[in-house]
């Protein structure tokens, strides 16, 4: 009997006591941070989209936006202005404003991250512009913006034009030394979101983006990846059109040598990228069918991609921000105090870095 | 020679002998003594050849009348009238001189037909043949390959039904009395050789130990010998099928088959017996085994898919893919009810028509149906009173219910199933876990015949186990089960009787 009561006692008083039912639940899909411009003292400007469950409302979503000090407290705010318990757990997208991702968003991502709720597949983008903005757009083609937003990110990642940056990734890269974050950058088109390439941090703070168009090239740099496209064009042709060069179907893979590892200054650090893939599209003078023909293609495109991905390393060089995570591999090649020794940002911005591109057609397609 | 009346013997039913009682009746009184024992009892029939002086009892509703006529009525009456041919005449082999009344009650009871001369001689010839019904298809375990027959209320239909297949000495059968009043014999077939004999004293001793003035049908008496008369589950397989008494005969297991009962019992029972069907064994190893998977999947789907419905919905949206989640919100959004109250307004509704439709007649039937799938299935959800998702669930869990082969085994999950809905509707997931946490340590508890009920998965023997989830093809490596406790494990030719898994 007494055994009996104890576990009955040691049954209730444990549990899940915080009811979530999930039509009380209004789950914020998206969360947009910006910046307040004009208060003396700077404030967070929360947009919360919560997709609408009632069936004859008219709006498909519910936005609540509020302005507060800090982005908890903003949370209960967009609770006081909903039917529903407004939770997290759910929570597709975290939209910074390029404002505040210019200011750092370490300490935002580090209560993210601290909050059992917030998971962790939560993807992090910037937003070109104000991300309250981006959200509130009435979008007539896509009605609900969040997840419009949501299957834009998850599609174009899949095709390797966005790195993929969930929470996950971006915490991970964040407090890694040796490689500085990425997330997809967002802007406003008409009646669109519209995809706006690479955002690019130097730790947590953005500091410049790459244009979509040369995304794929970021992912030669980066690492192995199959899927996705790249478009080139390969000067004027005869008759003054512009050669047009599509390049479908990549796989790549990278790799890389160091040379002269212990000198900071003479440090030299080679990128072997090798992309195969087919060609989809080509409408210049060369006749494609024709093996050698096909190779002065190949070393033309090797060309131009190796010249876009040195412009590409001289940006990130620039900037000085690591995104590619050449420290990762300079910092497997030394020992832990060499390392720590080593001002790496700075060894970063120094160091020649030169790209190779090998590239290998596999097909021309069916019709030719 | 031995005049033995054919049908007459095959419907023999031995009975037990009873002790003599310490004093004989005086022959005067034995005819008298005995119709005052059945005082009252207005079916016993009493017919005279008064120049003979000759006197009949029987129960009309226990004899066959042919052998009656054939074998009592005609020859007595064409013998002359004395005496001493009379006597001569029951000198015959096949009546048998009795001398205390109750003897002959028992007798009659079982179908004999007592011939009392001069009120103090009494010869007993049995002649028990009622009717009974023709063997069938079994409606509760059908099979679509193999065997369609069926065990009847005849114990010695049954019995035939089994020895036909085994045609061996090593069948062996003895009978145990069970019921003060009612005296059922109940028949215990094993296999010489295969079977544990400690097992075998287990179950008698049991049987034995029973005390119950009538022993209705093999589904309660079993209930009167399993280990824990507490548990909500079945702890011994029960079954209509000859072909399947037979193959767990071979497995060295014991059967129980009671008079009057269309049931046999088969010790030791496990909890994986529940799960097979002969079909398994009939069709290829591949569709058996996938086949056995499926009714695996579907005892989870019974036990845990609403539970898991409530305690997701109440408490863990997090874990809704978001396209569900959005269509569960809006299926939930016009119910009144919680999660918890809503699956057990739906989960008795079922259990509702699942009952109504086991006791109504087939014409009735498909009104239940039209009533339950239109009217509730729709109408409920139009009215708001439950969610769309719900429904489906409720569907889904009580159809995989349905797949057990066995029905008592899928009427105890059942009940399970709205404890576990009750948990996890309290606590979440965090009560679904401690409910099959408490489900998988009562059925490790449980024990038939003190072997373990939850064998081979514990105590664990890999091997069996999987023999006991798939269907292994028929090969040399297959072994007779641990639980069984046979001492011949493999070797199969000496036997005879080849047909175990």
């Amino acid at each position: 009997m007494k055994k009996g009561l104890s576990f009955v006692f040691m049954l209730l008083l444990v549990g899940c006591n915080d009811k979530y039912i999930i039509e009380e639940v209004g789950f914020l899909h998206s969360l947009g941070l910006d910046v307040e411009k004009g208060s003396d003292m700077d404030e967070y400007l929360v947009t919360g989209v919560i997709p609408q469950i009632a069936p004859d409302a008219k709006n498909n979503r519910e936005l609540l936006t509020s302005v507060s000090s800090s982005d908890k407290e903003a949370l209960l705010d967009l609770a006081r202005q909903s039917n529903r318990d407004v939770a997290n757990g759910q929570l597709r997208n975290v939209l910074f404003g390029k404002e505040l991702a210019e200011e750092g968003i370490q300490e935002n991502i580090r209560t993210m991250n601290r909050d059992p709720k917030f998971g962790t597949r939560v993807q992090v983008v910037v937003v070109n512009g104000q991300a309250n903005d981006l959200l509130s757009q009435p979008y007539t083609q896509h009605p609900e913006a969040s997840q419009y937003i949501d299957a834009l990110l998850e599609k174009e990642a899949r095709l390797n034009n966005i790195p993929e940056t969930r929470m996950h990734q971006f915490t991970r890269d964040l407090y890694d030394d040796g490689i500085d974050p990425v997330t997809p950058i967002l802007r406003r088109g008409e009646d669109t979101v519209v995809l706006d390439g690479i955002a690019l941090f130097d730790n947590a703070k953005y500091v410049e983006k790459i244009d979509p168009k040369s995304s794929r090239i970021f992912f030669f740099l980066l690492g192995n990846y199959s899927s996705g496209s790249l478009h080139l064009e390969l000067g004027k042709g005869e008759d003054d059109k512009t050669i047009q060069l599509l390049f479908d179907s990549i796989q790549n893979t990278r790799e890389m040598t160091i040379t002269n590892v212990d000198e900071t200054e003479k440090m030299k650090i080679d990128i072997q990228v090798s992309i195969k893939g087919s060609l989809v599209e080509y409408n210049g003078p060369l006749d494609i069918t024709k093996q050698k023909d096909l190779r002065t293609l190949e070393t033309e495109l090797e060309n131009r991609v190796e010249n876009r991905a040195r412009h590409l390393l001289s940006v990130l060089q620039a900037q000085g921000v690591d995104s590619i995570g050449v420290g990762k591999r300079v910092r497997n090649s030394l020992s832990y105090e060499d390392w720590e020794s080593l001002n790496w940002k700075e060894t970063f911005q120094n160091i020649e870095i030169n790209p190779h591109v090998e590239a290998e057609i596999i097909n021309i397609g069916i019709f030719s | 020679m031995k005049r033995t009346n054919r049908i007459s013997r095959y419907f023999h039913v031995p009975i037990k002998k009873l002790e003599r009682s310490s004093m004989e009746d005086t022959n005067d009184s034995l005819l008298l003594n005995t119709i005052n024992t059945f005082s009252d009892c207005d079916d016993l029939t009493r017919y005279s050849l008064k120049n003979k002086q000759l006197q009949f009892l029987y129960f009309k509703s226990l004899i066959d009348k042919k052998t009656y006529e054939q074998e009592v009525l005609y020859p007595f009456e064409a013998l002359k009238d004395d005496n001493k041919t009379v006597s001569a005449y029951l000198e015959n082999e096949q009546f048998e001189n009795v001398r205390t009344s109750e003897d002959i009650t028992e007798r009659i009871l079982n179908g004999y037909i007592a011939i009392f001369l001069n009120q103090s001689e009494a010869y007993v010839i049995n002649a028990f043949g009622p009717k009974t019904r023709s063997i069938e298809e079994s409606e509760t375990e059908t099979t679509i390959v193999g065997s369609h027959e069926s065990f009847i209320e005849s114990l010695a239909m049954n019995l035939s039904l089994v020895r036909r297949r085994v045609r061996s000495p090593k069948l062996k059968v003895v009978y145990v009395s069970v019921g003060e009043i009612s005296r059922n014999t109940v028949a215990l077939l094993y296999i010489e050789g295969l079977v544990d004999m400690e097992l075998l004293d287990q179950v008698k001793q049991k049987i034995n130990d029973v005390e119950v003035d009538i022993a209705v049908d093999t589904p309660v008496f079993v209930q009167m010998i399993d280990d824990f008369p507490y548990s909500f589950m079945p702890q011994y397989i029960t079954t209509e099928r000859p072909d399947v008494v037979v193959s767990n005969l071979a497995n060295g297991k014991i059967a129980g088959i009671m008079d009057n009962s269309p049931t046999a019992f088969l010790a030791p029972t496990n909890f994986f017996d529940f799960f097979h069907s002969p079909d398994d064994r009939n069709q290829r190893w591949a569709v058996g085994s996938a086949t056995r998977v499926l009714r695996m999947l579907a005892f989870f789907i019974t036990l845990t898919f609403t539970a898991f419905y409530v305690a997701v919905t109440t408490f863990h949206y997090e874990m809704i893919p978001e396209a569900l989640l959005m269509s569960l919100a809006e299926s939930r959004n016009n119910v009144p009810f919680s999660p918890l109250f809503e699956a057990l307004i739906m989960e008795v509704t079922i259990e509702l028509l699942r009952e109504a439709g086991a006791r109504l007649p087939t014409k009735i039937g498909q009104t239940i149906g039209i009533v339950g799938g239109i009217v509730i299935g729709q109408s409920a959800v139009q009215a708001g009173l439950v969610s769309n998702t719900l429904i489906i669930v409720v569907a889904i869990s009580a159809i995989a219910s349905f797949v057990m082969p066995s029905y008592m085994i899928s009427a105890a999950l059942r009940i399970a199933r709205f404890g576990l809905i009750l948990l996890s509707g309290l606590l979440g997931n965090y009560g679904l876990l401690i409910g099959i946490i408490l489900l998988l340590a009562h059925l490790s508890t449980l024990s038939n015949l003190s072997t373990p009920y939850f064998n081979p998965a514990s105590p664990f023997h890999p091997k069996e186990l999987i023999n006991a989830v798939l269907r292994v093809p028929y090969g040399k490596n297959s072994r007779r089960p641990t639980q069984t406790r046979t001492q011949n494990k493999e070797d199969v030719k000496s036997l005879g009787t080849g047909e175990y898994e």
